[in-house]
């Protein structure tokens, strides 16, 4: 296919399965990885080919996610509510135990259940926080504490990206060198480059959009000849970015470019999923996400309480952590291109979590198009008996003194 | 005063990352009342009733929208004091009134060319023009005859200021 067509057909077709899934009242990234999954080389009609376009975008969404992600972390919040943060924070870290246990009990090894448990910890901020706007739940008490819990997450994960990258590069003695060295030229741009990166982000429209797009690019590939993971040089780059007085404007300026690679990120993921061998993984994916609805719900409600909300925030508080989403396709891309796991079951884990994120993902957008509803009847659930019994009278009696 | 001071408005601000800023503030009349700003420039009031933790009720405003309820939330409270006298004490702090007539030296003039934060120290927090209320104008703002100028600053700069506006103390 020339290449043009292809993109052609890639553009519409994202812009295809975003709208039906938004009319579905689903997140867009369940459109995306669907459309990958079903018209990609593993499914049942094949439009679209693993080719370099699809490779291009896929990597630059990568990329730019991680860095956007950066652009957006905020120390400031951590350190603004650390006591409850980290509490709230380091209970989370249950859901890590799903993903590794279960790993574990299916004999993948240790490495591979270290990436599943990444994948069954780490909520989608991004599916979150759009799905918070959307639903008018940006005031909740509950909302705050799900706010910082992410930010404790990403932090969680650039520390484990960054880890298993490592871990996973061979660790041969050059390799660590070179990591050193990237972080040696990291401190140094952090000290004596900012005044020259600033007059770069200085700049405005396309000038700025091309500035962005080839610093992060060059600054993440250049991170991954020296052996650092790409994505989390990226995120690296991100904060740095944010430490500019642009950054609203840098942020607003590559919103849509970063949309758009972040849906060819999940396209791409979803072409290389074989859709057979997904399907004989979706009883692992149902264990799954069945166990992560119950532990993420029960650290939620415990977290919650711990940190001073109500039973009824608390129970919120689990309800919007449910989403996966991105973060989880990264750490199974990065599985997937590791050569230490053994192909059967780097295979097995592709298609168990892109299975696992689109059902987190559904999972997810009912619980906030429901929120309250749910919210109520898993409170009513917790009342003890005895409690129900006297909200009942309650009740009755108000009506009664209605009726009067 | 029986005035409630400004300061005594009980207001808490928290950073939602990814989404904006959040200002609760509690009501005297009883409830809640947080204000979020995105940083699209939306703004999203809700109101939380006493004793809930759930908002009863969400106003979505555009950034223009905001503008026009600010102006007119802030012109109740910078007019109430027109009826007895124009000027409002703060402590140190004077916030000062100034009706223009076509005689004031600073008619036809912008902020800019008047140069008053310079010259007295006092600064123009805001003109009103008839039903508009114009706050923190921009320096080309023109100054035209039946203005009120709304200035703030300590007694000293203010009592300038009136001299520079109205061409006497």
């Amino acid at each position: 296919m020339a290449p043009l067509l292809e993109f052609g057909l890639i553009a519409l077709g994202l812009y295809v399965a975003g709208w039906i899934s938004k009319k579905a009242g689903m997140s867009s990234i369940l459109g995306y990885i669907s459309l990958g999954l079903l018209l990609g080389p593993g499914g049942p009609v094949t439009v679209f080919e693993i080719t370099p376009v699809t490779s291009l975008l896929g990597e630059l969404g990568l990329v730019l996610l991680l860095f956007y992600m950066g652009l957006e972390f905020s120390l400031g919040r951590f350190l603004e509510g650390k006591r409850e943060i980290s509490i709230a924070g380091s209970i989370d870290l249950l859901n890590f135990v799903v993903g590794a246990g279960v790993g574990m009990a299916f004999g993948f090894g240790i490495l591979a259940s270290v990436f599943l448990g990444s994948i069954t910890y780490i909520s989608s901020s991004g599916v979150i926080a759009k799905l918070l706007s959307e639903r008018d739940l940006i005031a909740y008490p509950e909302t705050e504490r799900t706010l910082g819990v992410l930010v404790y997450e990403d932090l969680a994960m650039v520390v484990v990206l960054g880890g298993l990258g490592l871990a996973t590069s061979g660790g041969r003695l050059i390799d660590f060198a070179g990591v050193a060295v990237f972080l040696v030229l990291y401190v140094l741009i952090l000290k004596f480059g900012r005044a020259a990166l600033e007059r770069l982000w200085g700049r405005e429209g396309e000038a700025l959009v091309l500035i962005a797009l080839g610093l992060v690019t060059l600054f993440s590939m250049g991170a991954k000849s020296l052996g650092f993971p790409e994505a989390v040089a990226a995120f690296l780059f991100g904060m740095l970015a944010a430490e500019s007085q642009f950054k609203h404007r840098l942020e607003s300026t590559l919103d849509p470019w970063y949309n758009v690679a972040a849906a060819a990120f999940f396209l791409d993921f979803g072409l290389h999923t074989e859709i057979a061998t997904a399907l004989t993984q979706l009883p692992a994916a149902l264990l799954l996400a069945g166990l992560t609805i119950v532990v993420n719900l029960s650290s939620g409600y415990l977290s919650g309480r711990l940190t001073g909300l109500t039973q009824r925030a608390s129970i919120g508080h689990g309800l919007m952590l449910l989403p996966r989403g991105e973060f989880s396709l990264v750490i199974a891309g990065l599985a997937a291109s590791t050569a230490l796991i053994p192909v059967a079951t780097r295979e097995a884990l592709t298609g168990m979590t892109s299975l696992y994120v689109i059902m987190m993902v559904v999972v997810g957008s009912v619980t906030f198009r429901f929120y309250d509803q749910i919210n109520d009847a898993l409170l009513e659930r917790l009342k003890s008996p005895k409690q129900r019994e006297a909200d009942r009278k309650r009740k009755d009696e108000l009506d009664a003194m209605t009726l009067e | 005063m029986s005035e409630p001071q400004a300061s005594s408005v009980d207001v808490s601000e928290a950073t939602l990352p990814g989404v904006g800023k959040k200002y609760t503030i509690g009501l005297r009349s009883g409830g809640n009342l947080a204000l979020v700003i995105k940083p699209d420039g939306q703004r999203q009031m809700y109101h939380f009733q006493e004793a809930e933790d759930r908002p009863c009720d969400v106003i979505k405003l555009d950034r223009d929208e905001s503008q026009q309820v600010a102006n007119l939330l802030g012109q109740l409270v910078v007019t109430a004091p027109k009826q007895e006298k124009l000027a409002l004490m703060l402590g140190a702090l004077e916030i000062e009134w100034l009706e223009l007539n076509d005689a004031s030296p600073l008619v036809g003039k912008s902020l800019d060319e008047v140069r008053l934060r310079s010259a007295t120290g006092a600064s123009v927090a805001a003109i009103m023009r008839g039903e508009l209320a114009i706050p923190n104008p921009n320096p080309s703002e023109v100054f035209k005859p039946a203005d009120t100028v709304v200035i703030i600053g300590s007694h000293e700069q203010c009592g300038a200021a009136r001299v520079l506006i109205l061409g006497s103390p």
